[in-house]
């Protein structure tokens, strides 16, 4: 079913959450996917995925306390749901499936690179 | 709060993000925006951050934070309404043709200039957008003035600069990538074995091609122009030259008595929206090979380009303003009797010209200045335009009140009803925009025919783009013609236009609509009195006496061949008066200037001057006021006398006129001697530059050599065959070249065309002014006549004669032409005051301006106002009255 299905941002989003599990918020989550996958994120991409995910419920979040800092405006947490979870481990095992399915030598990989499936 | 006030977000921003963003969301989005901006504080610059903050917010317009609109207040109406919007406007259109017509016309007029404006101006502002470097390319521009006045003064710049710039900025300063140093070939002859070709073209370094992008280049991009004595052609230049030919490795005289070059690569014709331009391009190391002087010159600020890429380094502009600073400061310290400013100027900042660089521009461009003056007229008229269609929209709107109360009653919202009526008054300016168009067509000829300078410089395409921005432009008339009837129509009260239409207010908005037309009138009276002071002034100074008499001269240019046997031929046609030989035309715009030693000590001032034939002052009757001129007798022995002009006695403080006669005065005769010359003359001061300008010292000298031009002074009458016969013996003697001419009353006359340009797109801008008004008017008057039409047959059963009728009906309007007239007079006082200001010579503001002006408009309003309530006087009241 369509909206069942991780895309690729979604899948980076959720790992990323559950790697800085429990201060996983907005600034913070961009700056790890940032460092990490070494690519651009706007907070508007950001925020989009962290809604739509809301919406599929993979993840839950709730406000954390008012600070002096960030104009007093509250961040908000996220978390990754046991649903979100299970949907990243399909889509770990399907890509693994896919992985195991490649003959041998259709691909020109060098022996011994480690290719980590994120 | 720890950030101060004037380091916060840019906070329209914020606004427009709390507008559009989903409550839920908001809070903490907020929050991350602020973080985010304060980390990007410690990183970047404040306008940076603030740049990265609206970009992340605009980049947060993602479905799931945008909240629901409510449908309804988005979309006030749908597919069905709309359509119904259409049918009933094109109705109402087609109904009330008279309206409709007055208001399409007009629209379509004014839009017409509109959009000639929007084309120039996308043409203009178009320019060397092609350059890869565009953003890093800059050139110095520099001026100069007396080593005693502040440096502050200098503000007219060249776009020329002395070339040792050139060494000490990439000797001496960091910021610039290359440097281009050019020197223009403005009208060469290009000589081949068996042709010659007039052509133009630049001198430039080897990375010319690398730091411009024109273009496909057949040749060796880098190398093509390193050696001296080489030369790229463009595609059509070569063309001409060799047909479809190779013309890689063939050799060019350049200059009738030049050196040869070798072709070494052929480049695409540079585009036209290009503020350089060029035939071919040479080498400037052929330049550096001929040991000119003045490359070494630190105060030739006439003759080089020096152009700049910069690096990428930020603030590097700053950098070399500061560079050029120093640089100025240096070259001022070094010049015993200049001083010398030097600035960058960025490569979009050359067209339009902003509003330094005075002269010696590279190519022909436009200042800025011009275009805030179309702009300004084509907003005059689209604003006459545009209150035609407000003012008769309101007038009529008591007419659709019906309409308006029953769309309430069945649930119109006001909104919609507003939308309702500001589609119709698109539809109407997008009927007018069709007409519009029609009428562009024939007005671009007529643009370009104002002045044959204009298709070089501006080139008008018609493109889709173009035509999406005159959608664009005409929506938006629409709307903004629309907006104020809309809103008063959409206010009616529903019982009332239903009930009792007699209650609703006739005269809403009666002051603003007066307003309109006295405003209509002032500008129509201001434009047309603008246009007569225009004109005049061009006449005065082109009818002024100069000093001299260009009547029937005719000026042949002899391109390199002997005035001597020239003039022997020329004379024997019975069609000639006289001729002289000359190597500049006076008043057209160039000079030479020559260094002359003031008697008994080491200064010396600088003249114009001018190579002539003995008997050219006399030719073109310069009035001798002392000594008898130059020998009739050419001496064969070289340079022995010169004539001077009164200002130039009198600097050169050599006593009355009479007594400089005799005189002998030492002349800088090149760059390296000087020689003694007897004033043999003494001629009164005359205009040489053109009458805007003051009085040069100025001297004519002997040279045969230098004679480029021809003189010949014609019998009145005679023209069309003394052409015939020169343009034969001209083939005689010059097989190879075209016969070049021009009356100098012509040339003349060219130095104050843009005065006369002016007085004409004034005068055609006023035409279009006034028929606008006057169509206003005739609407306005026939609608207040048709509400009043009951009335004029009572008083006429009464017993009113037509003339009474004709005076009630029209001394309202009489009335608004009154106040428009006394508001007009002081305003156009002043605006022509102030561009006559300018003047030396000028036109008195004068009364009988004001009376032909002011009476001429006055006159067709009255025609137009007693022609719309005569009828109505007139009509039999029977008619009137019988029919409800």
């Amino acid at each position: 079913m369509k909206g069942k299905n991780l895309g690729e941002f979604e899948e980076i989003v959720l790992l990323v959450i559950g790697i800085l599990y429990p201060q996983a918020y907005g600034v913070a989550i961009r700056a790890e996917i940032e460092e990490r996958a070494k690519r651009k994120v706007g907070l508007g991409a950001l925020h989009a995925t962290l809604v739509r995910l809301e919406e599929k419920g993979y993840v839950s979040s709730q406000f954390g306390e008012a600070t002096q800092k960030r104009g007093g405006k509250r961040k908000r947490y996220f978390q990754v749901t046991a649903s979100g979870q299970s949907a990243l481990v399909n889509t770990r095992e399907l890509r693994n499936t896919l992985w195991g399915s490649i003959p041998k030598n259709a691909f020109n990989l060098v022996e011994g690179l480690n290719f980590d499936l994120i | 709060m720890n950030v101060p006030n004037d380091i916060s977000p840019p906070k329209w921003a914020l606004y427009f993000l709390r507008w559009f963003c989903k409550p839920e969301l908001l809070e903490y989005i907020e929050g991350d925006l602020i973080e985010t901006f304060e980390n990007n504080l410690e990183a970047f610059s404040l306008r940076k951050a603030q740049r990265k903050y609206t970009w992340e917010v605009l980049g947060l317009l993602k479905p799931g934070i945008i909240r629901n609109f409510h449908l309804t207040s988005i979309h006030p109406f749908s597919t069905a309404m709309l359509f119904n919007y259409l049918k009933v406007g094109l109705r109402q259109i087609r109904r009330h043709a008279l309206f409709s017509g007055l208001n399409i016309i007009g629209l379509a007029v004014s839009m017409s200039v509109c959009l000639l404006v929007i084309m120039v101006l996308v043409d203009q502002f178009g320019y060397d957008k092609f350059h890869k470097n565009k953003d890093r390319i800059y050139r110095v521009i520099s001026a100069r003035g007396p080593e005693d006045r502040p440096i502050e003064n200098l503000t007219r710049f060249n776009a020329t600069s002395p070339l040792p710039i050139a060494d000490e900025l990439s000797n001496n300063y960091t910021g610039i990538e290359s440097i281009v140093r050019m020197h223009r070939v403005y009208g060469t002859d290009l000589k081949i074995p068996d042709k010659i070709l007039p052509s133009h073209g630049l001198y430039v370094d080897h990375n010319f091609l690398s730091v411009f992008d024109f273009g496909e280049i057949q040749g060796d991009l880098s190398e093509s122009l390193r050696e001296p004595f080489t030369l790229i052609l463009s595609q059509s230049l070569s063309r001409r030259l060799y047909g479809d030919e190779d013309p890689m490795g063939k050799i060019i005289q350049l200059g009738s008595e030049g050196e040869d070059y070798i072709v070494t690569g052929v480049i695409e014709d540079p585009p036209i929206r290009s503020h350089i331009r060029f035939e071919f391009l040479a080498s400037f190391s052929s330049l550096e090979s001929l040991k000119l002087q003045n490359l070494q010159d630190r105060s030739y600020i006439w003759g080089y380009y020096v152009y700049m890429l910069l690096d990428r380094t930020p603030g590097v502009e700053r950098k070399v303003s500061t560079a050029l600073a120093e640089i100025s400061a240096q070259f001022s310290e070094l010049d015993p009797y200049y001083k010398y400013k030097f600035e960058p100027q960025a490569l979009g900042d050359i067209t339009p010209r902003d509003g330094r660089v005075t002269g010696n521009e590279i190519g022909p461009s436009l200042p800025f200045f011009l275009f805030y003056f179309l702009s300004a007229l084509g907003f005059i008229i689209i604003l006459s335009a545009g209150f035609n269609y407000t003012n008769l929209s309101l007038a009529r709107s008591l007419k659709r009140a019906k309409e308006i109360g029953i769309r309430k009653v069945v649930g119109g919202k006001r909104r919609q009803l507003v939308t309702q009526f500001i589609i119709e008054s698109v539809l109407v300016a997008l009927i007018a925009l069709l007409v519009g168009i029609i009428l562009l067509e024939f007005l671009i000829p007529r643009f370009y025919h104002l002045d044959p300078h204009i298709s070089k410089i501006i080139y008008l395409k018609r493109s889709p783009e173009i035509y999406l921005l005159f959608f664009g432009f005409s929506v938006l008339v629409g709307i903004l013609a629309g907006l104020i009837p809309a809103l008063h129509i959409s206010n009616y009260r529903t019982i009332q236009v239903l009930k009792n239409l007699s209650q609703v207010k006739v005269f809403a908005y009666l002051g603003l609509r007066k307003g309109l037309i006295v405003f209509q009138f002032m500008l129509c009276l201001l434009l047309v009195t603008s246009t007569i002071f225009l004109q005049k002034q061009y006449k005065l100074l082109l009818h002024a006496d100069h000093g001299f008499n260009v009547g029937d001269v005719l000026n042949v240019a002899l391109k390199g061949n002997s005035y001597e046997i020239f003039s022997q031929t020329v004379q024997q046609l019975k069609e000639v008066k006289a001729i002289s030989g000359s190597q500049l035309r006076l008043a057209t715009g160039t000079a030479n200037s020559l260094d002359v030693y003031l008697p008994d000590s080491p200064d010396s001032l600088s003249l114009h001057s001018n190579f002539v034939s003995p008997n050219f002052l006399e030719n073109l009757e310069l009035a001798l006021v002392a000594g008898s001129g130059f020998p009739a007798r050419p001496n064969t022995v070289g340079e022995r006398y010169i004539v001077l002009n009164e200002t130039a006695v009198e600097k050169l403080m050599l006593g009355s006129p009479e007594e400089a006669v005799g005189q002998a005065i030492e002349v800088k005769v090149s760059s390296d001697s000087t020689s003694f010359l007897t004033i043999g003359g003494v001629v009164e001061d005359f205009y040489d530059m053109d009458i805007t300008n003051p009085i040069y010292p100025y001297a004519f000298r002997q040279g045969k050599a230098n004679l480029q031009h021809a003189n010949i002074r014609l019998h009145p009458g005679t023209t069309k065959t003394a052409l015939s016969k020169l343009e034969k013996l001209w083939k005689e003697i010059d097989p190879y070249q075209p016969f070049t001419y021009a009356f100098h009353e012509d040339e003349l006359a060219d130095r104050y065309s843009p005065l006369q340009m002016g007085s004409k797109v004034v005068g055609l801008v006023s035409a279009l002014a006034i028929v606008i008004a006057l169509l206003g008017l005739m609407g306005m008057v026939t609608y207040m006549v048709e509400g009043h039409i009951k009335e004029v047959g009572i008083r006429k059963i009464l017993g009113a004669n037509e003339r009474q009728l004709v005076w009630r009906l029209s001394k309202g309007f009489l009335l608004l032409l009154g106040i428009a007239t006394l508001l007009s007079i002081p305003t156009s006082v002043f605006i022509n005051r102030m561009w006559l200001e300018t003047f030396a010579l000028k036109v008195p503001i004068s009364i009988e301006v004001f009376l032909w002006g002011i009476g001429g408009v006055i006159v067709l309003s009255l025609l137009m106002i007693i022609s719309q309530t005569i009828g109505a006087a007139k009509g039999n009241p029977v008619e009137a009255l019988k029919s409800e």
